[in-house]
Protein backbone atom coordinates (compact mmCIF):
# COMPACT_ATOMS: atom_id res chain seq x y z
CA UNK A 1 0.00 0.00 0.00
CA UNK A 2 2.47 2.47 0.86
CA UNK A 3 4.63 1.68 -2.35
CA UNK A 4 1.39 2.12 -4.64
CA UNK A 5 0.56 5.90 -2.66
CA UNK A 6 4.31 6.79 -3.21
CA UNK A 7 3.97 5.76 -6.91
CA UNK A 8 0.73 7.64 -7.10
CA UNK A 9 1.78 10.51 -5.16
CA UNK A 10 4.38 10.41 -7.40
CA UNK A 11 2.79 9.93 -10.84
CA UNK A 12 -0.23 13.24 -9.86
CA UNK A 13 3.33 15.16 -9.18
CA UNK A 14 4.88 14.61 -12.31
CA UNK A 15 1.76 15.11 -14.81
CA UNK A 16 0.13 17.95 -12.76
CA UNK A 17 4.07 19.89 -12.19
CA UNK A 18 3.58 21.96 -14.95
CA UNK A 19 0.07 22.83 -14.70
CA UNK A 20 0.58 23.75 -11.12
CA UNK A 21 4.12 26.08 -12.12
CA UNK A 22 1.42 28.03 -14.33
CA UNK A 23 -1.02 28.78 -11.16
CA UNK A 24 1.68 29.32 -8.84
CA UNK A 25 4.34 31.52 -10.65
CA UNK A 26 1.26 33.58 -11.91
CA UNK A 27 0.37 33.76 -7.81
CA UNK A 28 4.13 35.16 -7.44
CA UNK A 29 3.66 37.52 -10.30
CA UNK A 30 -0.05 38.96 -8.62
CA UNK A 31 1.66 38.52 -5.15
CA UNK A 32 4.60 40.47 -6.24
CA UNK A 33 4.32 42.98 -9.47
CA UNK A 34 7.01 44.91 -9.17
CA UNK A 35 9.38 41.87 -9.79
CA UNK A 36 8.47 41.29 -13.28
CA UNK A 37 8.50 43.49 -16.10
CA UNK A 38 5.13 42.10 -18.71
CA UNK A 39 4.58 45.05 -20.98
CA UNK A 40 2.83 43.06 -24.51
CA UNK A 41 3.79 43.50 -27.41
CA UNK A 42 1.41 45.37 -30.21
CA UNK A 43 1.92 44.92 -33.85
CA UNK A 44 -0.59 46.31 -36.59
CA UNK A 45 -1.31 44.91 -40.20
CA UNK A 46 -4.29 45.32 -42.12
CA UNK A 47 -5.86 42.41 -44.08
CA UNK A 48 -7.79 42.48 -47.11
CA UNK A 49 -11.22 41.11 -47.69
CA UNK A 50 -14.53 40.61 -49.82
CA UNK A 51 -17.09 43.14 -48.43
CA UNK A 52 -19.39 39.71 -48.99
CA UNK A 53 -17.74 37.84 -46.56
CA UNK A 54 -17.87 41.06 -44.06
CA UNK A 55 -22.14 41.01 -43.68
CA UNK A 56 -21.70 40.47 -39.95
CA UNK A 57 -18.93 40.85 -37.08
CA UNK A 58 -19.35 37.33 -37.02
CA UNK A 59 -18.86 36.38 -40.84
CA UNK A 60 -15.92 38.92 -40.48
CA UNK A 61 -14.33 36.77 -37.61
CA UNK A 62 -14.73 33.79 -38.85
CA UNK A 63 -13.27 34.47 -42.73
CA UNK A 64 -10.47 35.64 -40.76
CA UNK A 65 -9.78 32.57 -38.49
CA UNK A 66 -10.34 30.67 -41.78
CA UNK A 67 -8.13 32.70 -44.20
CA UNK A 68 -5.79 34.39 -42.59
CA UNK A 69 -4.54 32.37 -39.59
CA UNK A 70 -6.40 34.39 -36.67
CA UNK A 71 -6.82 31.98 -33.67
CA UNK A 72 -9.42 31.88 -30.71
CA UNK A 73 -12.67 33.13 -29.83
CA UNK A 74 -14.81 35.89 -31.32
CA UNK A 75 -15.70 38.68 -28.37
CA UNK A 76 -16.41 42.32 -27.42
CA UNK A 77 -18.48 42.67 -30.92
CA UNK A 78 -19.48 46.33 -31.05
CA UNK A 79 -21.41 47.81 -34.36
CA UNK A 80 -22.54 51.37 -35.33
CA UNK A 81 -25.40 52.57 -37.25
CA UNK A 82 -23.14 53.81 -40.37
CA UNK A 83 -22.40 49.62 -40.43
CA UNK A 84 -18.91 49.52 -39.57
CA UNK A 85 -18.06 47.51 -36.56
CA UNK A 86 -15.25 46.17 -34.22
CA UNK A 87 -14.61 42.61 -33.26
CA UNK A 88 -11.88 41.16 -31.16
CA UNK A 89 -10.67 37.48 -31.57
CA UNK A 90 -8.93 36.28 -28.64
CA UNK A 91 -7.41 33.76 -27.16
CA UNK A 92 -4.94 33.48 -23.91
CA UNK A 93 -2.00 35.05 -25.01
CA UNK A 94 -3.15 37.01 -27.43
CA UNK A 95 -5.68 39.51 -28.54
CA UNK A 96 -6.76 40.48 -32.41
CA UNK A 97 -8.77 43.74 -32.40
CA UNK A 98 -10.44 44.04 -35.79
CA UNK A 99 -11.98 46.95 -37.38
CA UNK A 100 -13.95 47.44 -40.23
CA UNK A 101 -15.76 50.12 -42.09
CA UNK A 102 -19.05 49.31 -44.23
CA UNK A 103 -18.38 48.14 -47.64
CA UNK A 104 -14.33 48.85 -47.13
CA UNK A 105 -12.20 46.37 -48.90
CA UNK A 106 -9.69 45.80 -45.80
CA UNK A 107 -9.80 45.29 -41.99
CA UNK A 108 -7.32 46.83 -39.74
CA UNK A 109 -6.34 44.45 -37.62
CA UNK A 110 -4.46 45.32 -33.62
CA UNK A 111 -2.79 42.13 -32.19
CA UNK A 112 -1.57 42.20 -28.61
CA UNK A 113 1.08 39.64 -27.29
CA UNK A 114 0.93 39.42 -23.88
CA UNK A 115 4.74 38.53 -22.63
CA UNK A 116 5.20 35.14 -20.87
CA UNK A 117 4.45 35.98 -16.88
CA UNK A 118 0.91 38.13 -18.82
CA UNK A 119 0.15 34.58 -20.59
CA UNK A 120 0.71 32.51 -17.39
CA UNK A 121 -1.22 35.02 -15.35
CA UNK A 122 -4.19 34.92 -18.59
CA UNK A 123 -3.92 31.06 -17.87
CA UNK A 124 -4.54 31.14 -14.55
CA UNK A 125 -8.18 33.29 -14.60
CA UNK A 126 -9.47 31.01 -17.28
CA UNK A 127 -12.17 28.77 -16.40
CA UNK A 128 -15.02 27.01 -17.70
CA UNK A 129 -16.29 24.91 -20.71
CA UNK A 130 -18.41 27.82 -22.48
CA UNK A 131 -15.66 29.44 -24.51
CA UNK A 132 -15.72 28.74 -28.32
CA UNK A 133 -12.00 27.92 -29.11
CA UNK A 134 -11.60 24.62 -27.60
CA UNK A 135 -8.01 25.05 -26.51
CA UNK A 136 -9.49 27.35 -23.90
CA UNK A 137 -11.85 24.67 -22.83
CA UNK A 138 -8.84 22.60 -22.77
CA UNK A 139 -6.73 24.27 -20.40
CA UNK A 140 -9.83 24.50 -18.37
CA UNK A 141 -9.95 21.01 -18.19
CA UNK A 142 -6.67 21.09 -17.34
CA UNK A 143 -7.77 23.65 -14.47
CA UNK A 144 -9.89 20.97 -13.11
CA UNK A 145 -8.15 18.26 -13.42
CA UNK A 146 -5.16 20.35 -11.57
CA UNK A 147 -7.68 21.10 -8.62
CA UNK A 148 -8.46 17.34 -8.09
CA UNK A 149 -5.00 16.57 -8.10
CA UNK A 150 -4.34 18.89 -5.37
CA UNK A 151 -6.62 17.23 -3.57
CA UNK A 152 -5.60 13.38 -4.28
CA UNK A 153 -1.79 14.92 -3.86
CA UNK A 154 -2.46 16.14 -0.65
CA UNK A 155 -4.41 13.16 0.61
CA UNK A 156 -1.34 10.87 -0.86
CA UNK A 157 0.75 13.06 1.23
CA UNK A 158 -0.58 12.58 4.51
CA UNK A 159 -1.16 9.09 4.36
CA UNK A 160 2.75 8.57 3.56
CA UNK A 161 3.40 11.11 6.20
CA UNK A 162 1.53 9.17 8.63
CA UNK A 163 3.91 6.10 7.60
CA UNK A 164 6.74 7.67 8.54
CA UNK A 165 6.67 7.28 12.04
CA UNK A 166 9.72 9.30 13.49
CA UNK A 167 7.76 11.91 11.40
CA UNK A 168 4.37 11.47 13.44
CA UNK A 169 4.84 14.08 16.26
CA UNK A 170 6.46 16.92 14.90
CA UNK A 171 3.94 16.55 11.80
CA UNK A 172 0.76 16.24 14.05
CA UNK A 173 1.59 19.58 15.63
CA UNK A 174 2.13 21.39 12.08
CA UNK A 175 -1.05 19.69 10.90
CA UNK A 176 -3.25 20.82 13.69
CA UNK A 177 -1.64 23.56 14.27
CA UNK A 178 -2.14 24.69 10.35
CA UNK A 179 -5.58 23.83 10.22
CA UNK A 180 -6.69 25.43 13.36
CA UNK A 181 -4.95 28.29 12.44
CA UNK A 182 -6.20 28.18 8.87
CA UNK A 183 -9.68 27.47 9.50
CA UNK A 184 -10.42 29.51 12.54
CA UNK A 185 -9.09 32.36 10.41
CA UNK A 186 -11.66 31.69 7.86
CA UNK A 187 -14.29 31.73 10.35
CA UNK A 188 -13.43 34.65 11.99
CA UNK A 189 -13.49 36.81 8.40
CA UNK A 190 -16.32 34.66 7.42
CA UNK A 191 -18.66 35.83 10.31
CA UNK A 192 -17.84 39.35 10.45
CA UNK A 193 -19.95 39.83 7.38
CA UNK B 1 21.25 16.39 2.53
CA UNK B 2 18.06 14.23 0.91
CA UNK B 3 16.68 13.34 4.63
CA UNK B 4 16.33 17.41 5.42
CA UNK B 5 14.74 17.68 2.30
CA UNK B 6 11.88 14.87 2.55
CA UNK B 7 11.59 16.41 6.14
CA UNK B 8 11.18 20.31 4.99
CA UNK B 9 8.69 19.09 1.88
CA UNK B 10 6.80 16.95 4.78
CA UNK B 11 6.43 19.99 7.10
CA UNK B 12 5.98 21.93 4.23
CA UNK B 13 2.61 19.94 3.11
CA UNK B 14 1.19 19.86 6.28
CA UNK B 15 1.80 23.24 7.04
CA UNK B 16 0.19 24.48 3.64
CA UNK B 17 -3.09 21.76 3.54
CA UNK B 18 -5.41 23.69 4.51
CA UNK B 19 -4.40 26.23 1.79
CA UNK B 20 -4.22 24.09 -0.72
CA UNK B 21 -7.18 22.34 -0.34
CA UNK B 22 -9.19 26.01 -0.47
CA UNK B 23 -7.21 26.58 -3.82
CA UNK B 24 -8.59 22.82 -4.96
CA UNK B 25 -12.50 23.85 -4.09
CA UNK B 26 -11.67 26.88 -5.31
CA UNK B 27 -10.36 25.37 -8.85
CA UNK B 28 -13.49 22.64 -9.28
CA UNK B 29 -16.09 25.51 -8.59
CA UNK B 30 -14.93 27.97 -11.15
CA UNK B 31 -14.96 24.79 -13.23
CA UNK B 32 -18.42 24.98 -13.25
CA UNK B 33 -19.24 28.44 -12.86
CA UNK B 34 -21.78 29.17 -15.82
CA UNK B 35 -20.47 31.71 -18.70
CA UNK B 36 -20.70 35.24 -17.56
CA UNK B 37 -24.23 36.32 -19.44
CA UNK B 38 -26.10 33.15 -17.76
CA UNK B 39 -25.01 34.11 -14.21
CA UNK B 40 -27.06 35.47 -11.93
CA UNK B 41 -26.37 38.61 -9.78
CA UNK B 42 -27.59 38.54 -6.01
CA UNK B 43 -29.45 41.92 -4.67
CA UNK B 44 -27.89 43.85 -2.48
CA UNK B 45 -28.89 44.24 0.83
CA UNK B 46 -29.41 47.24 1.80
CA UNK B 47 -29.71 49.64 4.76
CA UNK B 48 -29.82 53.19 5.56
CA UNK B 49 -28.12 55.15 8.74
CA UNK B 50 -28.63 58.73 9.33
CA UNK B 51 -25.62 60.70 8.34
CA UNK B 52 -25.10 64.63 8.44
CA UNK B 53 -22.69 65.97 6.30
CA UNK B 54 -20.51 69.00 7.92
CA UNK B 55 -21.16 72.29 5.35
CA UNK B 56 -17.29 72.60 5.36
CA UNK B 57 -16.00 69.35 5.33
CA UNK B 58 -13.70 67.99 1.98
CA UNK B 59 -14.71 65.11 0.10
CA UNK B 60 -12.18 63.33 1.95
CA UNK B 61 -13.02 64.18 5.04
CA UNK B 62 -16.74 63.23 4.17
CA UNK B 63 -15.56 59.59 2.76
CA UNK B 64 -13.86 58.71 5.83
CA UNK B 65 -16.60 59.91 7.97
CA UNK B 66 -19.19 57.10 6.25
CA UNK B 67 -16.88 54.59 6.48
CA UNK B 68 -16.95 55.18 9.93
CA UNK B 69 -20.81 55.57 10.50
CA UNK B 70 -21.15 52.80 7.99
CA UNK B 71 -19.55 50.35 11.10
CA UNK B 72 -18.95 47.91 8.06
CA UNK B 73 -15.70 45.78 8.18
CA UNK B 74 -12.07 45.45 6.31
CA UNK B 75 -11.96 49.26 5.59
CA UNK B 76 -10.13 51.96 7.07
CA UNK B 77 -10.53 55.61 6.49
CA UNK B 78 -8.38 56.87 4.06
CA UNK B 79 -9.59 55.40 1.02
CA UNK B 80 -9.91 58.41 -2.45
CA UNK B 81 -13.00 59.62 -2.53
CA UNK B 82 -15.05 58.81 -5.43
CA UNK B 83 -18.36 59.17 -7.25
CA UNK B 84 -21.37 57.21 -9.07
CA UNK B 85 -22.10 58.13 -12.35
CA UNK B 86 -25.16 60.30 -10.84
CA UNK B 87 -22.14 62.54 -9.07
CA UNK B 88 -22.73 61.28 -5.31
CA UNK B 89 -20.02 60.58 -2.81
CA UNK B 90 -19.71 56.57 -2.39
CA UNK B 91 -17.24 54.01 -1.37
CA UNK B 92 -17.37 50.57 -3.38
CA UNK B 93 -14.66 47.92 -2.07
CA UNK B 94 -14.17 44.07 -2.09
CA UNK B 95 -14.01 41.95 1.02
CA UNK B 96 -13.76 38.07 1.21
CA UNK B 97 -17.65 38.19 1.98
CA UNK B 98 -18.50 40.01 -1.34
CA UNK B 99 -19.02 43.74 -2.34
CA UNK B 100 -19.54 46.37 -0.08
CA UNK B 101 -20.92 49.86 -0.85
CA UNK B 102 -21.60 53.00 1.42
CA UNK B 103 -22.95 55.50 -0.92
CA UNK B 104 -24.15 59.10 0.37
CA UNK B 105 -27.87 60.55 0.39
CA UNK B 106 -26.78 64.07 0.92
CA UNK B 107 -30.34 65.68 0.90
CA UNK B 108 -31.99 63.17 3.03
CA UNK B 109 -28.81 63.27 5.42
CA UNK B 110 -28.06 59.42 5.24
CA UNK B 111 -25.94 56.59 4.04
CA UNK B 112 -27.07 53.63 2.17
CA UNK B 113 -24.79 50.44 3.23
CA UNK B 114 -24.92 47.99 0.44
CA UNK B 115 -24.02 44.56 0.88
CA UNK B 116 -23.91 41.96 -1.91
CA UNK B 117 -24.22 38.76 -0.22
CA UNK B 118 -21.67 35.97 -1.19
CA UNK B 119 -21.81 32.31 -1.33
CA UNK B 120 -19.52 29.70 0.80
CA UNK B 121 -17.59 29.26 -2.29
CA UNK B 122 -17.66 32.81 -3.70
CA UNK B 123 -15.61 33.60 -0.12
CA UNK B 124 -13.30 30.87 -0.81
CA UNK B 125 -12.92 32.15 -3.96
CA UNK B 126 -12.09 35.78 -2.16
CA UNK B 127 -9.84 34.40 0.00
CA UNK B 128 -7.86 32.10 -2.33
CA UNK B 129 -6.50 35.80 -3.92
CA UNK B 130 -5.83 37.28 -0.47
CA UNK B 131 -1.97 38.21 -0.57
CA UNK B 132 -0.44 40.54 2.16
CA UNK B 133 -0.25 43.76 -0.35
CA UNK B 134 -3.71 44.54 -0.12
CA UNK B 135 -4.78 47.69 0.92
CA UNK B 136 -5.46 47.87 5.15
CA UNK B 137 -7.87 45.48 5.20
CA UNK B 138 -7.61 44.30 8.65
CA UNK B 139 -5.51 42.12 10.48
CA UNK B 140 -7.53 38.99 9.57
CA UNK B 141 -7.24 39.34 6.10
CA UNK B 142 -3.95 40.57 6.14
CA UNK B 143 -2.96 37.17 8.36
CA UNK B 144 -4.69 35.52 6.13
CA UNK B 145 -2.88 36.57 3.32
CA UNK B 146 0.21 35.75 4.82
CA UNK B 147 -0.66 32.21 5.29
CA UNK B 148 -1.74 32.41 1.54
CA UNK B 149 1.47 33.85 0.65
CA UNK B 150 3.59 31.14 2.81
CA UNK B 151 1.57 28.42 1.04
CA UNK B 152 2.43 29.19 -2.10
CA UNK B 153 6.22 29.63 -1.77
CA UNK B 154 5.65 25.99 0.50
CA UNK B 155 3.78 25.00 -3.16
CA UNK B 156 6.52 26.03 -5.19
CA UNK B 157 9.36 24.25 -2.40
CA UNK B 158 7.67 20.82 -2.64
CA UNK B 159 7.52 20.62 -6.02
CA UNK B 160 11.22 21.50 -6.93
CA UNK B 161 11.84 19.52 -3.08
CA UNK B 162 9.85 16.19 -5.36
CA UNK B 163 11.57 16.38 -8.55
CA UNK B 164 14.74 16.41 -6.13
CA UNK B 165 13.80 13.42 -4.42
CA UNK B 166 12.28 11.44 -7.16
CA UNK B 167 15.44 11.91 -8.94
CA UNK B 168 17.69 11.20 -5.75
CA UNK B 169 15.87 8.10 -5.32
CA UNK B 170 14.29 5.94 -8.31
CA UNK B 171 15.89 8.31 -11.19
CA UNK B 172 15.78 4.94 -13.55
CA UNK B 173 12.18 4.54 -13.34
CA UNK B 174 11.11 4.08 -16.97
CA UNK B 175 7.28 5.21 -16.71
CA UNK B 176 7.53 8.28 -14.58
CA UNK B 177 10.57 9.10 -17.00
CA UNK B 178 7.99 8.82 -19.44
CA UNK B 179 4.83 10.42 -17.58
CA UNK B 180 7.57 13.47 -17.34
CA UNK B 181 8.35 14.03 -20.87
CA UNK B 182 5.19 13.54 -22.55
CA UNK B 183 2.97 15.44 -20.15
CA UNK B 184 5.63 18.59 -20.38
CA UNK B 185 5.57 17.96 -24.00
CA UNK B 186 1.70 17.85 -24.01
CA UNK B 187 1.99 21.09 -21.43
CA UNK B 188 4.17 23.11 -23.76
CA UNK B 189 2.11 22.20 -26.53
CA UNK B 190 -0.85 23.86 -24.88
CA UNK B 191 0.89 27.12 -23.73
CA UNK B 192 1.80 27.45 -27.86
CA UNK B 193 -1.55 26.85 -29.27
CA UNK B 194 -3.06 29.01 -26.72
CA UNK B 195 -0.54 31.89 -27.07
Amino acid sequence: MYRLMRNVHLILGLVFALALGVYLLSSVRLAHRSWFSAKPTQTEETLSVDPSEAATPRALGLHLMANHGLRGEIARVQTSEDGSFSLAIRRLGSNHQVRYEAGATEAQVRTNRLAFTGMLMGMHFTYGFWHEYPMINLWSAILLLTSIALFLMGASGIYLWFKTYEERRIGSVLLAGGLIFAVALMVFVRIQG
Amino acid sequence: MYRWIKKLHIYSGLLSFTAFTVWGIVGVWASFVPAPADRVRPEPEVRRVEFRVNGSATDQEVTDAMIVASGLPFIQPGRKPNRDPEGRLQVRYLTPNGTRRILLLEDENKIQVERVPSPLTGFLNLMHMQTFRHHNPGWEVQLWGLYNQFSMWAVIFMTVSGFYMWLATRPGMRWALWTAGLSSAAMVALYLMLR
